[in-house]
């Protein structure tokens, strides 16, 4: 399981890679799926963390 | 010489003493034996060298029933405090000589205020060398312990306070647990002193088991009290190594004993109530030092409570912010990478247009459809003229095939 952060900088080295061109029309479509569901897996672990800051700071008040 | 029946002889000694003690005397001694029997009294007096304690004098003689009852009214209680084995009196006594019966000495009286002024003069006197000596306020100087629960009891089982002691200590109020070990001795008599001594030494050998010693004693006559007057047992006292609470159960008399003890009380029971306060004292002082405890802990929860509510807070201020930082960057990357890749397949498709253009430039069999020839030498295509001499074979292309020809 990669953490946020490894998640992260991946997408931002997919994303500049992007930007620089360095990128194959051949990997292409394999990095920005990658990167796509890396943007995913970032979201979810967002929500599910904010849910769970929710529920901890309801629980205390 | 003249020749005496034993009767005759006795009988003229009976003479002689009746006419040279007529009446009864005054005689001071110690009591050495008192027995009773059939309701008249039998004592042993004796008197002792000053310098040694040797006998230098001794006699029996008699209380007659009738006699003894009409002292009783007279004395009153006291009579029986004095007749005692140990005690100096001075008694009246009527000296007679029976023929058969030998001497006999009949006690008519008695004189109170002379046994107990001697018993007064002995007990200043001993108060007076332990004083001396340092003792007297020996025990008194010990320390405490914070809590009294393992007690050396010091009384005769057959002790009437024994039983009020135990229980007024067993069933306190408190509940608190009491360990009371008895040491048995006398506690009337004359082997008070040495059973006493005895048992404070077999208590001082287990002095770590035990928090403090009382000495119980419920009721008895006054003048039995003598035997915690005596110096031998008050120094054992004062030297004893635990703290000393005596009851020995008197109204009015002090005892040297009391005076040596750590706390002199005045009965049995009051020995009791005095170890339960005491330790009820140590546990209000526990309560209290418990309230103030839980007053502080309470203040400092309210603080630590404020305080953490404050960063809790904070906290859920921050993490949200960060989440709200974050996901705003995850938008931004996502925001990127759709119009990027777009771009890049654009990109792709334009200079795969360009490339495509050019290729239709140089495609070959397009060229040729369009009617125009290719001039092959050797497998590479003829560009100049100059490439080619007379004679040279080359391979004309058409769009429907080749002739080979020859330069002329």
């Amino acid at each position: 399981m990669k953490t946020y952060e490894e998640a992260l900088s991946e997408i931002k080295e997919i994303v500049s890679a992007l930007q620089e061109g360095s990128i194959s029309i051949d990997q292409l479509s394999e990095e920005v799926g990658k990167a796509s569901e890396l943007i995913q897996y970032c979201r979810t672990k967002l929500r599910k963390t904010s849910s769970e800051l929710e529920k901890m700071f309801e629980d205390q008040e | 010489m003249q020749t005496y029946s034993l009767f005759e002889l006795n009988e003229y000694i009976r003479r002689i003493l009746a006419l040279n003690l007529p009446d009864a005397v005054w005689v001071t001694c110690e009591i050495a034996q008192f027995n009773e029997s059939r309701g008249n009294y039998f004592l042993e007096l004796v008197e002792k060298s000053e310098e040694d304690d040797t006998i230098i004098a001794r006699t029996e003689a008699a209380i007659w029933g009738p006699n003894y009852r009409q002292l009783r009214k007279k004395v009153g209680k006291k009579l029986v405090e004095i007749l005692q084995e140990g005690l100096e009196v001075k008694v009246q006594v009527r000296v007679s000589f029976h023929e058969r019966y030998g001497l006999k000495m009949v006690i008519e009286d008695v004189d109170p205020t002379y046994t107990l002024g001697k018993l007064a003069l002995k007990r200043q006197q001993t108060i007076e060398r332990l004083e001396q000596e340092g003792k007297i306020h020996l025990n008194a100087q010990l320390a405490l312990p914070i809590v009294l629960q393992r007690i050396a009891v010091l009384s005769s089982p057959t002790a009437a306070g024994l039983q009020d002691f135990e229980n007024q200590v067993r069933f306190n109020p408190y509940h608190y647990h009491f360990q009371l070990d008895l040491f048995p001795t006398a506690m009337q008599g004359d082997r008070v002193s040495e059973e006493m001594r005895t048992q404070l030494r077999k208590i001082t050998k287990r002095e770590h088991l035990y928090d403090a010693v009382v000495i119980i004693r419920g009721g008895g006559a006054r003048l039995d009290l003598q035997a915690f007057n005596d110096y031998d047992l008050c120094v054992a006292l004062a030297n004893c190594p635990l703290p000393i609470l005596t009851g020995i159960g008197h109204d009015i008399d002090e005892t040297v004993a009391d005076i040596v003890a750590y706390q002199s009380l005045k009965t049995p029971t009051a020995v009791a109530e005095y170890l339960v306060q005491h330790n009820a004292l140590f546990e209000g002082e526990l309560i209290q030092l418990g309230q103030q405890m839980n007053q502080i802990a309470q203040l400092e929860l309210q603080q630590s409570t404020g305080e953490l509510t404050k960063y809790q807070q904070i906290l859920e201020l921050q993490s949200n912010s960060l989440l709200q930082h974050l996901e705003a960057e995850i938008g931004h990357l996502a925001n990127l990478l759709s119009p990027l890749s777009r771009i890049k397949v654009e990109q792709e498709q334009l200079s795969l247009d360009q490339l495509s253009q050019v290729l239709k430039l140089l495609d070959l069999d397009g060229t040729l459809a369009r009617g125009y020839s290719l001039s092959i030498k050797e497998g590479k295509i003829v560009q100049s003229k100059t490439e080619l001499s007379p004679e040279d074979q080359i391979e004309i292309r058409f769009k429907d095939g080749s002739v080979n020809s020859k330069i002329l």
